[in-house]
Formats: C-alpha cells, sequence, structure tokens
C-alpha cells in the first residue's frame, strides 16, 4: 500500500467521524469521537509533511479539549446552595434529616441535578479573580425566624420550589432580580 | 470526583515520561520540529491530566500561577538584552560575527522561557475554569 492509499483511507475515516459526531446524542460518547477525529487529524498532518502541527494538534486536540468538554459536562448538574443558618435546618447524617435538606434533595432529584451545599466562607479565594455563581441562598430572618430561601427571579426552576415549599409555614422563598446583590 | 484505581495508577506511572517528552521538544526545539509552544502544550497535558485524576499529588495549581507572571519578566529580559549588545531590540544578543554554536544558546533560552510560559498559561486558564462557581 503507498502513502496516497493511506492518506485517502484516512482522510475517509475522517469524514464518516464527523458525521457520527454531528448526529450522536450521548455528550460523553462525542467527547471520544471529538478526541479520535484530532488523532487521525494529526496523523494526516504528518503524512502532508508538517510535522510542527501534528505536535501541537496531538496535544492540544486529544487531551486539552477533551477535559475542557468532560469539566463542563460534569459542571451542568451541579445545583450550588450557600447557607447562612447554622442550627438543624440543612443537617444531613443519616436517617436525620433537617427540614430544609429534606426540601433541596426533593428538588435536585427531581430535576435529577447533583446539590451541593456550602457554608458561610465568603472570606475564602475561590478560583483567582472571579465571583462565585451561586442558585440560592438561604438565609434566617431575625425577627420572624422564618427560613428565607433567596434565588433569581428569571429562573425558571424557581416556581417549581415555590410549590413544593407551599407546605411548611415556615420557609419563604424569595426571588432576586438578577442584578442586585448577593451577601 | 472517584476515579478508578487504574486510571490512578496508569496516570501516575506516565506523569515523568510526559514531563521528560515535554522538556526533550523544548530544548531540541532549535534543530527538530517542535519548540517552545508545541512543548509547553505536552507539559500542559501532563500537569492537568496528573492534577484532574490524582488529586492528591498536585493539590496547589496556585503556585504555578504565580510563577508565570515572574517568568514574564525574564522573557522580557531576554528580549531587551540585545539593545546593550547590539543597539537593537528583538534580536540575538551574541555579535554578529561569533560562532554558529555560541549563538544557539539564544534560541535555546527564549525556547525554554516561551515553553514554560505556555505551560503555566494553559494551567491558569484552565485552574479558573475548574474552579469556576465552586
Amino acid at each position: 500500500m503507498n502513502m496516497m492509499n493511506i492518506v485517502n483511507l484516512l482522510s475517509m475515516l475522517l469524514i464518516l467521524i464527523s458525521i457520527t459526531i454531528i448526529i450522536s446524542k450521548d455528550n460523553l460518547k462525542l467527547i471520544v469521537f471529538f478526541s479520535a477525529f484530532s488523532l487521525i487529524s494529526a496523523s494526516l498532518y504528518y503524512l502532508y509533511k508538517s510535522p510542527d502541527v501534528a505536535l501541537a494538534e496531538v496535544a492540544i486536540g486529544s487531551a486539552i479539549i477533551p477535559l475542557i468538554f468532560i469539566i463542563s459536562i460534569s459542571k451542568q448538574r451541579e445545583f450550588v446552595v450557600i447557607s447562612h443558618v447554622d442550627d438543624d435546618f440543612l443537617r444531613n447524617c443519616g436517617l436525620i434529616k433537617g427540614v430544609g435538606y429534606r426540601i433541596l434533595e426533593d428538588f435536585t432529584n427531581y430535576y435529577g441535578l447533583k446539590l451541593s451545599i456550602y457554608s458561610n466562607d465568603i472570606g475564602k479565594l475561590y478560583g483567582i479573580f472571579r465571583q462565585r455563581d451561586v442558585d440560592l441562598i438561604i438565609d434566617k430572618c431575625p425577627n420572624t425566624e422564618n427560613y428565607l430561601i433567596k434565588g433569581k427571579e428569571s429562573s425558571i426552576l424557581m416556581n417549581k420550589l415555590e410549590q413544593i415549599t407551599e407546605k411548611y409555614d415556615r420557609v419563604v422563598v424569595l426571588k432576586v432580580r438578577e442584578g442586585e446583590t448577593y451577601d | 470526583m472517584k476515579f478508578s484505581q487504574i486510571l490512578v495508577c496508569i496516570c501516575r506511572l506516565l506523569f515523568p515520561f510526559m514531563l521528560l517528552f515535554g522538556f526533550y521538544i523544548i530544548i531540541n526545539g532549535h534543530l527538530s520540529p517542535g519548540g517552545g509552544f508545541q512543548g509547553g502544550a505536552i507539559l500542559a497535558t501532563a500537569i492537568l491530566t496528573t492534577s484532574l485524576i490524582d488529586n492528591e499529588k498536585l493539590a496547589n495549581l496556585n503556585l504555578l500561577v504565580k510563577f508565570e507572571k515572574y517568568l514574564f519578566i525574564g522573557i522580557l529580559i531576554i528580549v531587551i538584552a540585545s539593545f546593550f549588545t547590539r543597539g537593537e531590540y528583538f534580536t540575538n544578543f551574541l555579535p554578529v560575527n561569533s560562532d554558529m554554536n555560541l549563538k544557539k544558546i539564544f534560541l535555546v533560552i527564549l525556547n525554554f522561557f516561551i515553553g514554560i510560559k505556555v505551560a503555566t498559561g494553559l494551567v491558569a486558564i484552565f485552574s479558573i475554569f475548574i474552579e469556576e462557581g465552586r
């Protein structure tokens, strides 16, 4: 088999893989196909006598770009909650669960999200120079002893949360507009 | 995230060889294809995959990010050094009629600094991207 045959074969494979990427619905499978795409294109670069570009393509296309996609997919299914209360409302230890934790668990199971609760630690510096992207903030009103759940007004999920919390009389849902302060 | 034991083991095994290959491409950059950018990308791949899969090994990425800022000053010094020897910027700081083997030093040093700079820059982009919203 001479070199031209190999080039033709690899080009056909490239077209097939790119059609598969467009058609396929499963996100994780798609990332593997994407990685194979860049490996094949790197070998094509090498056969067309540009090993310089092939090296960069191998390093970036087959490792860094799939990493970006994997991280962003695992981030999509996360629901970030910050709590400012320090009593039993959000406690989760085995069989004993607080009222608020049960509400949030029902809510996230309904949408198939992963719940992650962080306590109040604004002084810590996460990341390098960016704000944290928060879905919900839970607070306690000092006068009426009610628990306040603050969320963005624009989010569609808030309506479902209001429906769930109608049964509990000490829990209030507040909708905050986009630009207002979060603290 | 929890990864399987096989993945962690293979990752620990491959990490020094990936670093070695990256440094080989950087230092041989003036003789063979590759150079600062390509070797730096390979170094960044090694660091990022290890820090994502094997959490205990490279816990502190922020130190690398701080290191990047000082490297930039190093690149500037190498580039400006030719002004004091030859009288113009952005060229080799050794004299024109010197030996060819001596002139290679400039390329090796510049490739090395650019490689480390690219690696730490990619790590900086990623550490911002990973820790977003946490």
